[in-house]
Protein backbone atom coordinates (compact mmCIF):
# COMPACT_ATOMS: atom_id res chain seq x y z
CA UNK A 1 0.00 0.00 0.00
CA UNK A 2 2.73 2.26 0.96
CA UNK A 3 4.42 1.34 -2.37
CA UNK A 4 1.61 2.44 -4.45
CA UNK A 5 1.27 5.72 -2.75
CA UNK A 6 4.93 6.58 -3.33
CA UNK A 7 4.28 5.60 -7.14
CA UNK A 8 1.24 7.46 -7.37
CA UNK A 9 3.04 10.39 -5.78
CA UNK A 10 6.25 10.13 -7.63
CA UNK A 11 3.88 10.26 -10.67
CA UNK A 12 1.78 13.49 -9.55
CA UNK A 13 4.97 15.27 -8.97
CA UNK A 14 6.14 13.83 -12.48
CA UNK A 15 3.78 15.35 -14.18
CA UNK A 16 3.49 18.99 -12.78
CA UNK A 17 7.18 19.33 -13.38
CA UNK A 18 6.15 18.25 -17.30
CA UNK A 19 3.43 21.15 -17.37
CA UNK A 20 4.72 23.71 -15.00
CA UNK A 21 6.92 25.19 -17.43
CA UNK A 22 4.49 25.31 -20.28
CA UNK A 23 2.07 28.43 -20.15
CA UNK A 24 -1.37 28.44 -19.45
CA UNK A 25 -3.85 28.31 -22.42
CA UNK A 26 -5.72 30.50 -20.69
CA UNK A 27 -2.96 33.25 -20.61
CA UNK A 28 -2.70 32.96 -23.97
CA UNK A 29 -5.43 33.80 -24.86
CA UNK A 30 -6.57 36.45 -22.83
CA UNK A 31 -3.22 38.35 -23.80
CA UNK A 32 -3.73 37.21 -27.61
CA UNK A 33 -0.54 35.42 -27.97
CA UNK A 34 -2.13 33.53 -30.54
CA UNK A 35 0.46 32.35 -32.86
CA UNK A 36 1.50 30.13 -29.32
CA UNK A 37 -2.28 29.49 -28.67
CA UNK A 38 -2.98 28.29 -32.38
CA UNK A 39 0.28 25.65 -31.71
CA UNK A 40 -1.15 24.58 -28.75
CA UNK A 41 -4.35 23.77 -29.80
CA UNK A 42 -2.81 21.04 -32.21
CA UNK A 43 -0.34 19.36 -29.06
CA UNK A 44 -2.65 19.74 -26.71
CA UNK A 45 -5.53 17.07 -25.48
CA UNK A 46 -8.76 18.17 -24.50
CA UNK A 47 -11.24 19.16 -26.77
CA UNK A 48 -12.48 21.99 -24.02
CA UNK A 49 -9.28 23.44 -24.35
CA UNK A 50 -9.55 23.31 -28.08
CA UNK A 51 -12.57 24.60 -28.25
CA UNK A 52 -11.84 27.67 -26.01
CA UNK A 53 -9.08 28.92 -28.49
CA UNK A 54 -11.19 28.33 -31.09
CA UNK A 55 -13.77 30.05 -29.98
CA UNK A 56 -11.31 33.00 -28.88
CA UNK A 57 -10.08 33.56 -32.16
CA UNK A 58 -13.48 33.66 -33.46
CA UNK A 59 -14.62 36.32 -31.34
CA UNK A 60 -11.50 38.26 -31.78
CA UNK A 61 -11.69 38.06 -35.39
CA UNK A 62 -15.13 39.37 -35.46
CA UNK A 63 -16.23 37.98 -38.95
CA UNK A 64 -19.19 39.88 -40.93
CA UNK A 65 -20.44 38.23 -44.01
CA UNK A 66 -22.83 40.25 -45.99
CA UNK A 67 -24.56 38.35 -49.10
CA UNK A 68 -26.59 40.31 -52.04
CA UNK A 69 -27.72 39.63 -55.42
CA UNK A 70 -26.29 41.77 -58.15
CA UNK A 71 -29.46 43.75 -59.64
CA UNK A 72 -29.95 44.32 -63.16
CA UNK A 73 -29.31 48.29 -63.37
CA UNK A 74 -25.92 47.33 -61.97
CA UNK A 75 -24.81 44.59 -64.14
CA UNK A 76 -25.91 46.53 -66.91
CA UNK A 77 -23.90 49.81 -66.27
CA UNK A 78 -20.79 47.14 -66.49
CA UNK A 79 -21.65 45.06 -69.32
CA UNK A 80 -24.24 46.86 -71.12
CA UNK A 81 -28.00 45.71 -71.79
CA UNK A 82 -27.56 42.98 -74.41
CA UNK A 83 -25.58 40.86 -71.94
CA UNK A 84 -27.02 41.87 -69.07
CA UNK A 85 -30.17 40.50 -69.91
CA UNK A 86 -28.64 37.28 -71.39
CA UNK A 87 -26.89 36.59 -68.41
CA UNK A 88 -29.43 37.40 -65.95
CA UNK A 89 -32.35 35.17 -67.79
CA UNK A 90 -29.94 32.31 -66.88
CA UNK A 91 -28.29 32.90 -63.61
CA UNK A 92 -28.59 35.20 -60.61
CA UNK A 93 -24.63 36.73 -59.89
CA UNK A 94 -23.93 37.05 -56.12
CA UNK A 95 -21.29 39.29 -54.15
CA UNK A 96 -20.29 38.04 -51.20
CA UNK A 97 -18.27 40.11 -48.90
CA UNK A 98 -16.56 38.93 -45.73
CA UNK A 99 -14.41 41.04 -43.07
CA UNK A 100 -12.37 40.30 -40.69
CA UNK A 101 -10.11 42.03 -37.79
CA UNK A 102 -6.41 41.80 -38.37
CA UNK A 103 -5.44 39.29 -35.94
CA UNK A 104 -1.40 38.82 -34.43
CA UNK A 105 -1.11 36.00 -36.38
CA UNK A 106 0.56 34.80 -39.87
CA UNK A 107 -2.66 34.33 -41.74
CA UNK A 108 -5.97 33.65 -42.32
CA UNK A 109 -7.53 32.50 -45.38
CA UNK A 110 -11.00 32.31 -46.00
CA UNK A 111 -13.20 29.50 -48.40
CA UNK A 112 -16.37 30.06 -49.05
CA UNK A 113 -19.12 27.27 -50.33
CA UNK A 114 -22.77 27.82 -51.20
CA UNK A 115 -25.04 24.81 -51.31
CA UNK A 116 -28.74 24.63 -51.89
CA UNK A 117 -30.92 22.91 -49.79
CA UNK A 118 -31.49 20.16 -52.18
CA UNK A 119 -30.19 19.17 -55.37
CA UNK A 120 -31.96 20.79 -57.64
CA UNK A 121 -29.85 24.34 -58.14
CA UNK A 122 -26.41 25.04 -57.16
CA UNK A 123 -23.60 28.09 -56.80
CA UNK A 124 -19.92 27.82 -57.37
CA UNK A 125 -17.28 31.05 -58.00
CA UNK A 126 -17.52 33.28 -60.87
CA UNK A 127 -15.31 31.40 -63.30
CA UNK A 128 -14.57 30.08 -66.50
CA UNK A 129 -17.20 27.20 -66.50
CA UNK A 130 -19.59 28.84 -64.86
CA UNK A 131 -19.79 31.58 -66.40
CA UNK A 132 -19.82 29.34 -70.09
CA UNK A 133 -23.51 28.32 -67.95
CA UNK A 134 -23.82 32.03 -67.79
CA UNK A 135 -23.37 33.14 -71.22
CA UNK A 136 -24.57 29.41 -72.88
CA UNK A 137 -20.54 30.03 -74.43
CA UNK A 138 -18.64 26.53 -74.95
CA UNK A 139 -15.82 26.30 -72.51
CA UNK A 140 -12.72 25.42 -74.38
CA UNK A 141 -11.31 21.55 -73.80
CA UNK A 142 -8.12 21.17 -73.19
CA UNK A 143 -5.23 21.49 -75.63
CA UNK A 144 -2.74 19.15 -77.21
CA UNK A 145 0.73 19.49 -76.92
CA UNK A 146 3.86 17.94 -77.90
CA UNK A 147 6.56 16.79 -74.94
CA UNK A 148 10.07 16.09 -75.61
CA UNK A 149 10.41 15.73 -71.53
CA UNK A 150 10.67 12.04 -70.66
CA UNK A 151 12.69 9.46 -69.81
CA UNK A 152 13.39 7.83 -73.42
CA UNK A 153 14.96 10.84 -74.67
CA UNK A 154 16.77 11.88 -71.20
CA UNK A 155 18.55 8.82 -71.79
CA UNK A 156 18.82 9.25 -75.64
CA UNK A 157 20.93 12.22 -74.12
CA UNK A 158 22.78 10.16 -71.99
CA UNK A 159 23.38 8.19 -75.33
CA UNK A 160 24.65 11.39 -77.40
CA UNK A 161 26.54 12.95 -74.40
CA UNK A 162 28.27 9.15 -73.76
CA UNK A 163 29.54 8.76 -77.61
CA UNK A 164 30.75 12.76 -77.76
CA UNK A 165 27.95 13.32 -80.03
CA UNK A 166 28.54 10.55 -83.00
CA UNK A 167 25.05 8.58 -82.33
CA UNK A 168 23.30 11.88 -82.98
CA UNK A 169 22.28 11.01 -86.60
CA UNK A 170 20.85 8.03 -85.80
CA UNK A 171 19.21 8.78 -82.49
CA UNK A 172 15.46 9.95 -82.92
CA UNK A 173 13.62 12.01 -79.88
CA UNK A 174 10.31 11.45 -79.85
CA UNK A 175 7.68 13.66 -78.72
CA UNK A 176 5.04 12.27 -76.54
CA UNK A 177 1.27 14.19 -76.87
CA UNK A 178 -0.33 15.87 -73.50
CA UNK A 179 -3.09 17.49 -73.09
CA UNK A 180 -3.11 20.87 -70.62
CA UNK A 181 -5.60 23.55 -69.58
CA UNK A 182 -6.85 25.94 -72.24
CA UNK A 183 -4.28 29.35 -71.47
CA UNK A 184 -6.27 32.21 -70.61
CA UNK A 185 -5.83 33.72 -73.88
CA UNK A 186 -7.67 30.65 -75.18
CA UNK A 187 -10.86 31.03 -73.12
CA UNK A 188 -10.79 35.05 -73.77
CA UNK A 189 -10.37 33.89 -77.36
CA UNK A 190 -13.35 31.66 -77.37
CA UNK A 191 -15.71 32.86 -74.66
CA UNK A 192 -15.93 36.88 -74.84
CA UNK A 193 -18.73 37.30 -73.39
CA UNK A 194 -17.88 35.99 -70.07
CA UNK A 195 -14.42 37.79 -70.29
CA UNK A 196 -16.67 40.89 -70.88
CA UNK A 197 -18.11 39.48 -67.65
CA UNK A 198 -14.55 38.48 -65.66
CA UNK A 199 -13.72 42.06 -66.61
CA UNK A 200 -16.60 43.85 -65.16
CA UNK A 201 -16.46 41.55 -61.98
CA UNK A 202 -13.66 40.69 -60.50
CA UNK A 203 -14.16 37.12 -59.38
CA UNK A 204 -11.70 37.75 -55.93
CA UNK A 205 -10.57 41.04 -53.60
CA UNK A 206 -9.17 41.90 -51.19
CA UNK A 207 -8.19 44.67 -49.21
CA UNK A 208 -7.13 45.95 -46.01
CA UNK A 209 -9.42 48.29 -45.44
CA UNK A 210 -6.71 51.39 -44.39
CA UNK A 211 -4.89 48.33 -42.06
CA UNK A 212 -2.09 48.14 -44.38
CA UNK A 213 1.37 49.13 -43.62
CA UNK A 214 2.72 47.42 -40.52
CA UNK A 215 2.62 44.02 -42.31
CA UNK A 216 2.31 42.15 -39.49
CA UNK A 217 -1.58 41.54 -38.39
CA UNK A 218 -3.35 39.40 -40.33
CA UNK A 219 -7.25 40.26 -41.30
CA UNK A 220 -8.58 42.09 -44.27
CA UNK A 221 -11.96 42.75 -46.16
CA UNK A 222 -12.32 40.15 -49.39
CA UNK A 223 -15.20 40.03 -51.97
CA UNK A 224 -16.25 37.26 -54.08
CA UNK A 225 -18.65 36.57 -57.01
CA UNK A 226 -20.88 33.88 -57.12
CA UNK A 227 -23.05 32.48 -60.04
CA UNK A 228 -25.95 30.98 -58.63
CA UNK A 229 -28.76 28.95 -60.48
CA UNK A 230 -32.06 31.06 -60.89
CA UNK A 231 -33.72 29.52 -57.85
CA UNK A 232 -36.25 31.80 -55.81
CA UNK A 233 -37.63 28.99 -53.75
CA UNK A 234 -33.70 27.31 -52.70
CA UNK A 235 -32.75 28.16 -49.58
CA UNK A 236 -28.46 28.69 -49.39
CA UNK A 237 -26.38 27.68 -46.94
CA UNK A 238 -22.87 29.48 -47.04
CA UNK A 239 -20.15 27.76 -45.24
CA UNK A 240 -17.24 29.40 -44.33
CA UNK A 241 -13.99 28.26 -43.60
CA UNK A 242 -11.81 30.45 -41.99
CA UNK A 243 -7.71 29.05 -41.39
CA UNK A 244 -5.72 31.02 -38.93
CA UNK A 245 -1.77 30.12 -39.33
CA UNK A 246 0.93 30.89 -36.80
CA UNK A 247 4.43 30.12 -38.74
CA UNK A 248 6.74 32.37 -37.22
CA UNK A 249 9.24 31.20 -34.82
CA UNK A 250 7.59 27.71 -35.18
CA UNK A 251 10.31 24.89 -35.51
CA UNK A 252 11.22 22.94 -37.99
CA UNK A 253 10.51 26.00 -40.72
CA UNK A 254 6.21 24.05 -39.92
CA UNK A 255 3.34 26.46 -39.76
CA UNK A 256 0.28 25.73 -37.17
CA UNK A 257 -2.88 25.96 -38.62
CA UNK A 258 -6.45 25.89 -37.32
CA UNK A 259 -9.32 25.50 -39.11
CA UNK A 260 -12.86 27.22 -38.05
CA UNK A 261 -15.45 25.64 -40.36
CA UNK A 262 -19.02 27.77 -39.48
CA UNK A 263 -22.33 26.93 -41.72
CA UNK A 264 -25.21 29.38 -41.70
CA UNK A 265 -28.08 29.58 -43.42
CA UNK A 266 -28.57 32.88 -45.22
CA UNK A 267 -32.10 32.13 -46.82
CA UNK A 268 -33.70 32.42 -50.39
CA UNK A 269 -32.52 34.92 -52.55
CA UNK A 270 -34.87 37.06 -52.42
CA UNK A 271 -34.62 37.12 -48.10
CA UNK A 272 -31.51 38.97 -48.62
CA UNK A 273 -32.80 42.55 -48.77
CA UNK A 274 -34.35 41.96 -45.65
CA UNK A 275 -31.51 39.39 -43.91
CA UNK A 276 -28.28 41.41 -44.86
CA UNK A 277 -29.63 44.79 -46.53
CA UNK A 278 -26.82 47.11 -46.90
CA UNK A 279 -25.21 46.41 -43.70
CA UNK A 280 -23.09 43.18 -43.50
CA UNK A 281 -23.99 40.94 -40.40
CA UNK A 282 -21.62 39.09 -37.44
CA UNK A 283 -21.46 35.63 -38.77
CA UNK A 284 -22.59 34.87 -35.29
CA UNK A 285 -25.69 36.13 -35.78
CA UNK A 286 -26.85 33.90 -38.42
CA UNK A 287 -28.78 30.74 -37.93
CA UNK A 288 -26.07 28.39 -38.34
CA UNK A 289 -24.65 24.84 -37.34
CA UNK A 290 -21.58 23.93 -34.67
CA UNK A 291 -18.87 25.46 -36.41
CA UNK A 292 -16.50 22.11 -37.07
CA UNK A 293 -12.52 22.25 -35.50
CA UNK A 294 -9.25 21.19 -37.44
CA UNK A 295 -5.97 21.38 -36.34
CA UNK A 296 -2.69 20.92 -37.88
CA UNK A 297 1.62 21.19 -37.94
CA UNK A 298 3.58 20.56 -40.95
CA UNK B 1 -26.84 23.99 -64.54
CA UNK B 2 -24.51 24.87 -62.48
CA UNK B 3 -22.15 22.54 -60.25
CA UNK B 4 -21.40 23.36 -56.95
CA UNK B 5 -18.43 24.52 -56.47
CA UNK B 6 -15.63 26.85 -53.92
CA UNK B 7 -14.04 29.69 -53.80
CA UNK B 8 -10.79 29.84 -51.57
CA UNK B 9 -9.56 33.63 -50.96
CA UNK B 10 -6.50 34.36 -48.47
CA UNK B 11 -8.06 37.18 -46.61
CA UNK B 12 -4.71 38.05 -45.59
CA UNK B 13 -0.85 37.16 -44.70
CA UNK B 14 2.21 38.50 -43.87
CA UNK B 15 3.13 39.16 -47.76
CA UNK B 16 -0.05 41.21 -47.80
CA UNK B 17 -2.92 40.71 -50.23
CA UNK B 18 -2.69 37.34 -52.25
CA UNK B 19 -4.97 34.89 -53.58
CA UNK B 20 -5.24 31.12 -53.88
CA UNK B 21 -6.67 28.89 -55.93
CA UNK B 22 -9.12 31.58 -57.11
CA UNK B 23 -10.02 30.28 -60.54
CA UNK B 24 -10.13 33.74 -62.16
CA UNK B 25 -8.74 34.58 -66.41
CA UNK B 26 -5.53 36.46 -64.73
CA UNK B 27 -4.53 37.16 -61.47
CA UNK B 28 -2.80 39.39 -62.35
CA UNK B 29 -5.59 41.86 -62.95
CA UNK B 30 -7.12 41.11 -59.79
CA UNK B 31 -3.82 42.16 -57.63
CA UNK B 32 -4.30 45.17 -59.61
CA UNK B 33 -7.43 45.63 -58.91
CA UNK B 34 -8.53 48.77 -56.55
CA UNK B 35 -9.79 47.83 -53.33
CA UNK B 36 -13.68 46.74 -52.76
CA UNK B 37 -16.17 49.01 -52.06
CA UNK B 38 -18.83 47.29 -49.85
CA UNK B 39 -21.55 47.18 -47.85
CA UNK B 40 -21.40 49.46 -44.45
CA UNK B 41 -19.65 47.05 -41.47
CA UNK B 42 -17.95 48.50 -38.27
CA UNK B 43 -14.14 49.80 -38.66
CA UNK B 44 -12.13 46.37 -38.41
CA UNK B 45 -10.29 46.27 -35.07
CA UNK B 46 -6.73 45.47 -34.36
CA UNK B 47 -5.96 43.12 -32.23
CA UNK B 48 -2.97 43.24 -30.46
CA UNK B 49 -0.68 41.18 -27.91
CA UNK B 50 -0.75 41.92 -24.53
CA UNK B 51 3.42 41.77 -23.98
CA UNK B 52 5.98 39.34 -25.39
CA UNK B 53 4.64 36.27 -26.51
CA UNK B 54 6.35 33.16 -24.60
CA UNK B 55 7.49 30.72 -27.10
CA UNK B 56 7.23 26.92 -26.14
CA UNK B 57 4.73 25.43 -27.62
CA UNK B 58 5.72 26.79 -31.12
CA UNK B 59 9.07 24.34 -30.26
CA UNK B 60 9.47 21.11 -30.75
CA UNK B 61 7.55 18.26 -28.99
CA UNK B 62 10.66 16.91 -27.80
CA UNK B 63 9.80 16.14 -23.99
CA UNK B 64 8.87 12.24 -24.28
CA UNK B 65 11.30 9.69 -26.07
CA UNK B 66 11.06 5.84 -26.57
CA UNK B 67 13.99 3.65 -27.37
CA UNK B 68 15.82 0.38 -26.13
CA UNK B 69 19.62 -0.41 -25.98
CA UNK B 70 21.24 -3.73 -25.90
CA UNK B 71 24.24 -3.48 -23.87
CA UNK B 72 27.17 -5.95 -24.18
CA UNK B 73 29.83 -6.36 -21.50
CA UNK B 74 31.60 -7.45 -18.84
CA UNK B 75 30.48 -8.03 -14.90
CA UNK B 76 33.57 -7.80 -12.42
CA UNK B 77 33.09 -9.24 -9.50
CA UNK B 78 34.70 -6.90 -6.62
CA UNK B 79 33.67 -9.02 -3.64
CA UNK B 80 31.18 -12.85 -3.63
CA UNK B 81 30.18 -14.90 -1.21
CA UNK B 82 30.07 -17.33 -4.11
CA UNK B 83 32.75 -19.09 -6.10
CA UNK B 84 33.10 -17.55 -9.35
CA UNK B 85 35.11 -16.00 -12.06
CA UNK B 86 36.61 -12.66 -11.64
CA UNK B 87 35.01 -11.35 -14.91
CA UNK B 88 31.98 -12.66 -16.39
CA UNK B 89 30.11 -12.08 -19.62
CA UNK B 90 27.37 -10.13 -19.16
CA UNK B 91 23.95 -8.90 -21.61
CA UNK B 92 21.07 -6.38 -21.19
CA UNK B 93 17.90 -5.75 -23.39
CA UNK B 94 16.22 -2.45 -21.69
CA UNK B 95 13.61 -0.57 -23.32
CA UNK B 96 13.94 2.66 -22.87
CA UNK B 97 11.44 6.11 -22.35
CA UNK B 98 12.60 9.73 -22.32
CA UNK B 99 10.94 12.67 -20.07
CA UNK B 100 12.22 15.89 -20.60
CA UNK B 101 10.93 18.81 -18.29
CA UNK B 102 10.02 21.14 -20.62
CA UNK B 103 10.13 21.79 -24.44
CA UNK B 104 13.03 22.96 -25.60
CA UNK B 105 15.03 21.89 -22.32
CA UNK B 106 17.98 19.30 -21.98
CA UNK B 107 16.82 18.42 -18.56
CA UNK B 108 14.98 15.68 -17.79
CA UNK B 109 14.71 11.74 -16.56
CA UNK B 110 15.14 8.66 -18.08
CA UNK B 111 13.30 5.21 -17.44
CA UNK B 112 14.46 1.96 -18.26
CA UNK B 113 13.27 -1.78 -17.73
CA UNK B 114 13.89 -5.05 -19.24
CA UNK B 115 16.40 -8.16 -18.38
CA UNK B 116 19.26 -8.33 -17.55
CA UNK B 117 21.86 -11.94 -18.17
CA UNK B 118 25.19 -12.61 -17.05
CA UNK B 119 26.90 -15.98 -16.97
CA UNK B 120 26.46 -18.13 -14.15
CA UNK B 121 23.13 -18.66 -14.61
CA UNK B 122 21.82 -14.95 -13.49
CA UNK B 123 18.83 -13.60 -14.92
CA UNK B 124 17.18 -10.38 -13.80
CA UNK B 125 14.41 -8.16 -14.85
CA UNK B 126 15.85 -4.69 -14.39
CA UNK B 127 13.59 -1.67 -14.01
CA UNK B 128 14.84 1.42 -12.93
CA UNK B 129 14.99 5.63 -13.76
CA UNK B 130 16.85 8.80 -12.94
CA UNK B 131 17.91 12.24 -13.84
CA UNK B 132 19.12 12.22 -17.49
CA UNK B 133 20.79 15.41 -19.53
CA UNK B 134 19.27 15.06 -23.52
CA UNK B 135 19.84 15.68 -26.69
CA UNK B 136 23.44 17.56 -26.17
CA UNK B 137 26.31 17.76 -27.87
CA UNK B 138 27.18 17.24 -32.21
CA UNK B 139 24.13 16.86 -34.24
CA UNK B 140 26.74 15.07 -37.03
CA UNK B 141 23.49 16.47 -39.34
CA UNK B 142 21.21 14.21 -38.02
CA UNK B 143 18.70 16.84 -36.54
CA UNK B 144 18.27 20.20 -35.04
CA UNK B 145 19.64 19.12 -31.53
CA UNK B 146 22.39 16.72 -30.18
CA UNK B 147 22.85 13.38 -30.39
CA UNK B 148 24.31 12.73 -26.64
CA UNK B 149 22.67 11.39 -23.56
CA UNK B 150 23.97 11.06 -20.44
CA UNK B 151 22.05 9.89 -17.47
CA UNK B 152 22.56 8.52 -13.85
CA UNK B 153 20.20 5.63 -12.76
CA UNK B 154 18.97 3.89 -10.20
CA UNK B 155 18.04 0.69 -10.64
CA UNK B 156 15.58 -2.28 -8.30
CA UNK B 157 17.02 -5.87 -9.93
CA UNK B 158 15.02 -9.15 -9.54
CA UNK B 159 15.32 -12.46 -10.96
CA UNK B 160 17.27 -15.44 -10.23
CA UNK B 161 20.92 -16.56 -9.17
CA UNK B 162 22.45 -19.89 -9.22
CA UNK B 163 19.12 -21.35 -8.86
CA UNK B 164 17.73 -18.99 -6.02
CA UNK B 165 15.51 -16.36 -6.08
CA UNK B 166 17.99 -13.01 -6.27
CA UNK B 167 17.42 -8.87 -5.56
CA UNK B 168 19.36 -6.14 -5.03
CA UNK B 169 20.18 -2.56 -6.94
CA UNK B 170 21.94 -1.11 -9.53
CA UNK B 171 23.39 2.46 -9.93
CA UNK B 172 24.88 3.23 -13.77
CA UNK B 173 25.96 6.05 -15.50
CA UNK B 174 24.88 6.34 -19.01
CA UNK B 175 26.64 8.34 -21.80
CA UNK B 176 25.09 7.33 -25.32
CA UNK B 177 25.80 9.19 -29.03
CA UNK B 178 23.96 8.45 -31.38
CA UNK B 179 23.62 4.63 -31.97
CA UNK B 180 26.46 3.88 -29.53
CA UNK B 181 27.05 4.06 -26.07
CA UNK B 182 28.80 3.31 -22.85
CA UNK B 183 27.95 2.34 -19.06
CA UNK B 184 29.70 2.47 -16.16
CA UNK B 185 27.73 0.60 -13.14
CA UNK B 186 27.69 -1.34 -9.75
CA UNK B 187 25.07 -3.20 -8.97
CA UNK B 188 24.71 -5.05 -5.88
CA UNK B 189 22.72 -9.04 -5.66
CA UNK B 190 21.35 -10.78 -2.76
CA UNK B 191 20.22 -14.61 -3.12
CA UNK B 192 19.56 -16.22 0.01
CA UNK B 193 23.06 -16.18 1.96
CA UNK B 194 24.61 -15.30 -0.73
CA UNK B 195 26.15 -11.54 -1.88
CA UNK B 196 27.54 -10.32 -4.67
CA UNK B 197 29.20 -6.75 -5.44
CA UNK B 198 29.97 -6.18 -9.02
CA UNK B 199 31.37 -3.73 -11.27
CA UNK B 200 29.29 -3.47 -14.68
CA UNK B 201 31.33 -2.28 -17.90
CA UNK B 202 29.23 -2.11 -21.08
CA UNK B 203 28.82 -1.10 -24.46
CA UNK B 204 25.79 -0.09 -25.72
CA UNK B 205 23.59 -0.47 -29.26
CA UNK B 206 20.49 1.18 -29.67
CA UNK B 207 18.35 4.36 -30.50
CA UNK B 208 16.29 7.28 -28.63
CA UNK B 209 13.98 8.84 -30.32
CA UNK B 210 11.01 11.60 -29.83
CA UNK B 211 7.67 10.62 -29.79
CA UNK B 212 5.71 12.75 -31.96
CA UNK B 213 7.00 16.13 -33.26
Amino acid sequence: MRRMQGLLCASIVLVAMLGACAPRISTLVAHKHYREAICAGHDLAGEGRRRGISEALAADSETYVHVRRVGPGEVVARVGPALASEVLARVDLVEIAVRSNTLPIDGLHALVTVQGEDMGAAAAPMGWETLGVATGEQVPGPEQRVSYLTIRNFLRGVGVVATAGLSLPYTNFKGRTVWVAPSAATYAREMPKAAALLAAFVPARCGATGLQGDGDPAGQLCVVYFVFDRSPTTRWTLTLAQTYEASREVADGKTCRHERSSQVGIGATGEWGTTFGPRMRRLEELPGRPAVLGWTRE
Amino acid sequence: MLRPGLLAIVVAGTSGTSLAQAPVASQEAVMASEGPVGPSVPPPRRVVEVGESPVYYRQRRDTLGWGYRIGLGASLSLASTLARPRSRFTLDVLPEFDVGFARGSRFGALFEGGYSYTTGGTHLLVVGGGPALRRFGPKFGLGPSGSMTAALLGHAVVGSMAGKTATGARASVLLHMWLIGVEVGYQYVQAGAQRGHELRLMLDLGVLAEIGR
